[in-house]
């Protein structure tokens, strides 16, 4: 275990600037979710602190030593892959004590310490089978063991759910988490999964385009979003964003944003923002519905108790408090403080 | 009240019988087109049964039937020491081949250093070369370094070929890099990566290198001609105790048919021993997505 350190890391491919400028501290033991779109630079970021990928500038550090010309497998973190990357012909032993042997660890001790991941991944059973003769889930709990057995400084995980069904990837996030409070190993985790971030992040930064947006608890990154990018990118449905002309507040050049959930229909008790709009499609969640409505030029979405109904092609009278009311700077994006 | 019910012929829609048509046409082809390849095959067999006189005569059957000729490539000619031969030499070029090839696959494939694209077109350049061109300046080469009449010279210059190399730069460049770099992270250096991880994981291709170069070293007539087999009877490798049976004013076509049956031996159990790993999906069983 060992806090890790990224100071201004910048990395450059040719003309593209994938990672520009990243500073990011994790704390010993904390599970970090490095989240964004597709090529915002978050797997970049993390094959840079794996040593798999060169840094044009800027140092990581793992605990104190500066990792930067440290070789990956000097470095004392182990990475699970997104493919999982187990050797097909190997043995599930085998893949979980590769490592242990390249290290010159004791065969007794590599032993304890594959039996002891097999119990606890539960792979006992599947230890002298090979990779191909197992499901995706337990590919991935070998792929997770490999990690394990190593006992190292930090888990570095690279969308390792992206790969099994829906339910699978439900249970197996517990199970990570689990696993991570248990060990109490500092762990960076990829994702552009942002339920998946929010849900097992004790902290999150968001990356787009290179640069890291904000870094926060998933509480203050929902709440507080620090630009309009954050405030898109986390919360599903996504944070309706509008001139706040159009709902009589704040400044000229300013966007107003609210959640989907902060609306409430009708005028509400005084003290919010009330808006008229056009309901377009209603969408049946079972334990509420999902409204999109179409203010002028603007589609709002709002998540509204199940009853009363709403019809679509009627028009209705929503309010939000205005406490639940951000306030960005359009040209900047940056977040300018609620309309309260 | 009864019913009886009467059994209707059976329909068969035209469809169905254009199929059965299609089907004994397609049959009648693949059986004709292994008949082409069988039946010399069967000639070779029927011939090795024959006299000298009777295998002049184009029939499938002996008559009278011998067992002369698997004889007399026993006592006459010593095929046991050309087969121990031919077997050592494509044994050891074999091996040496998935060596190199392996190795310098893979530095072609994954290392980055500087001139490798040169150096690479410059490998593949010399496909472009007959090996009739090579002949007197390796003949040279080799005279003066007395490597001529024995297998020193022979084995040297098939350590490695283009062809090997090339075939198995483009299977490591199939295999994909999260492998590698697992295996970088797990603490294992270059050689160990290469020797633990790639190389089992070019399995199919290696399968194929050793059916094509043990083929190809057993069936070479060409340089052991000219290295070693002008009248080194002990060096000589099958091929060319082959072409002793063929004397200016006979051809012993029995024996020859022997010693080919012989010859073909060791290249079908190389091909049924691995042929299974040309399957596919080897690799793919550990990474997904």
């Amino acid at each position: 275990m060992a806090p890790i350190t990224f100071e201004h890391v910048t990395k450059r491919f040719d003309e593209s600037t994938a990672v520009d400028d990243l500073t990011i501290d994790v704390a010993d033991g904390e599970f970090l979710v490095l989240v964004g779109p597709s090529g915002c630079g978050k797997t970049t970021a993390l094959r840079m602190l794996a040593g798999l990928e060169e840094i044009s500038s800027g140092r990581i550090l793992i605990g104190d030593r500066v990792v930067n010309n440290v070789a990956p497998g000097a470095r004392n973190v182990a990475m699970v892959f997104q493919s999982y990357a187990l050797y097909p012909h190997m043995t599930v032993y085998d893949n979980l004590a590769f490592s242990l042997r390249n290290f010159k660890i004791h065969k007794p001790e590599i032993d304890r310490r594959v039996q002891e991941a097999a119990k606890v991944l539960e792979l006992g059973e599947y230890l002298k089978r090979k990779p191909k003769q197992l499901s995706g889930g337990q590919r991935q709990r070998v792929a997770l063991g490999r990690a394990i057995v190593r006992e190292p400084s930090a888990f570095l995980m690279d969308e390792p759910l992206s790969n099994l069904d829906a339910a699978l990837r439900v249970q197996t996030r517990a199970e990570i988490l689990k696993l991570q409070k248990r060990l109490g190993t500092t762990t960076i985790y990829v994702t552009h999964d942002q339920v998946e971030a929010m849900t097992m992040g004790d902290r999150i930064a968001v990356m787009s385009k290179g640069v890291l947006q904000q870094i926060g608890t998933p509480e203050e990154l929902y709440t507080r979003p620090a630009n309009t990018f954050v405030a898109r990118f986390i919360g599903s449905p996504a944070m309706n964003l509008l001139p706040s002309a159009m709902l009589g507040i704040g400044g000229a050049g300013q966007l107003a944003g609210f959640r989907p959930e902060h609306a409430q229909l009708g005028d509400g008790r005084g003290g919010g923002v009330r808006y008229q709009a056009d309901v377009e499609v209603v969408e049946y969640l079972g334990d509420g519905q999902l409204a999109h409505l179409r203010l002028g030029d603007h589609d709002l979405v709002v998540k509204l108790p199940v009853e009363p109904r709403l019809q679509a092609g009627t028009q209705e009278t929503f309010s939000v408090p205005l406490q639940k009311v951000l306030l960005f700077d359009e040209a900047s994006t940056h977040a300018v403080g609620t309309a309260a | 009240m009864t019913f009886q019910t009467v059994a209707a012929e059976p329909f068969v829609p035209r469809r169905a019988r254009s199929d059965v048509a299609r089907r004994v046409f397609l049959y009648a082809v693949i059986l004709a087109v292994a008949a082409v390849f069988l039946i010399p095959f069967v000639w070779t067999l029927a011939t090795s049964f024959k006299t000298i006189p009777d295998s002049a005569n184009i029939t499938l059957i002996p008559h009278p039937w011998t067992t002369s000729a698997w004889r007399t490539i026993w006592t006459q000619y010593d095929f046991k020491t050309y087969i121990e031969n031919s077997v050592f030499l494509a044994v050891v070029i074999t091996v040496c081949n998935i060596f190199l090839a392996g190795l310098g696959g893979y530095a072609f494939a994954r290392l980055r250093f500087p001139g490798r694209n040169l150096l690479f077109f410059l490998v593949l350049g010399t496909l472009m070369m007959p090996d009739q061109l090579r002949l007197i300046p390796v003949f040279v080469m080799l005279t003066n370094w007395h490597l001529i009449g024995n297998f020193s010279g022979y084995i040297l210059i098939n350590l490695v070929t283009a062809t090997n190399l090339f075939f198995m730069r483009q299977y490591f460049l199939t295999i994909p890099k999260d492998f590698e770099e697992a295996a970088k992270l797990d603490g294992a250096g270059y050689l160990k990566t290469f020797w633990r991880v790639m190389l089992p994981l070019a399995l199919p291709a290696i399968s194929a290198l050793v059916i094509l170069q043990f083929q190809g070293t057993w069936n070479d007539f060409f340089w052991p001609l000219i290295l070693f087999g002008q009248g080194n009877a002990a060096h000589y490798t099958v091929q060319l105790g082959l072409a002793e049976l063929d004397f200016q004013y006979t051809v012993l076509w029995p024996q020859i048919c022997v010693g080919s049956i012989v010859a073909i031996l060791p290249i079908l159990a190389i091909f049924l021993a691995f042929q299974r790993y040309f399957v596919s999906g080897v690799v793919s069983a550990g990474v997904k997505g």
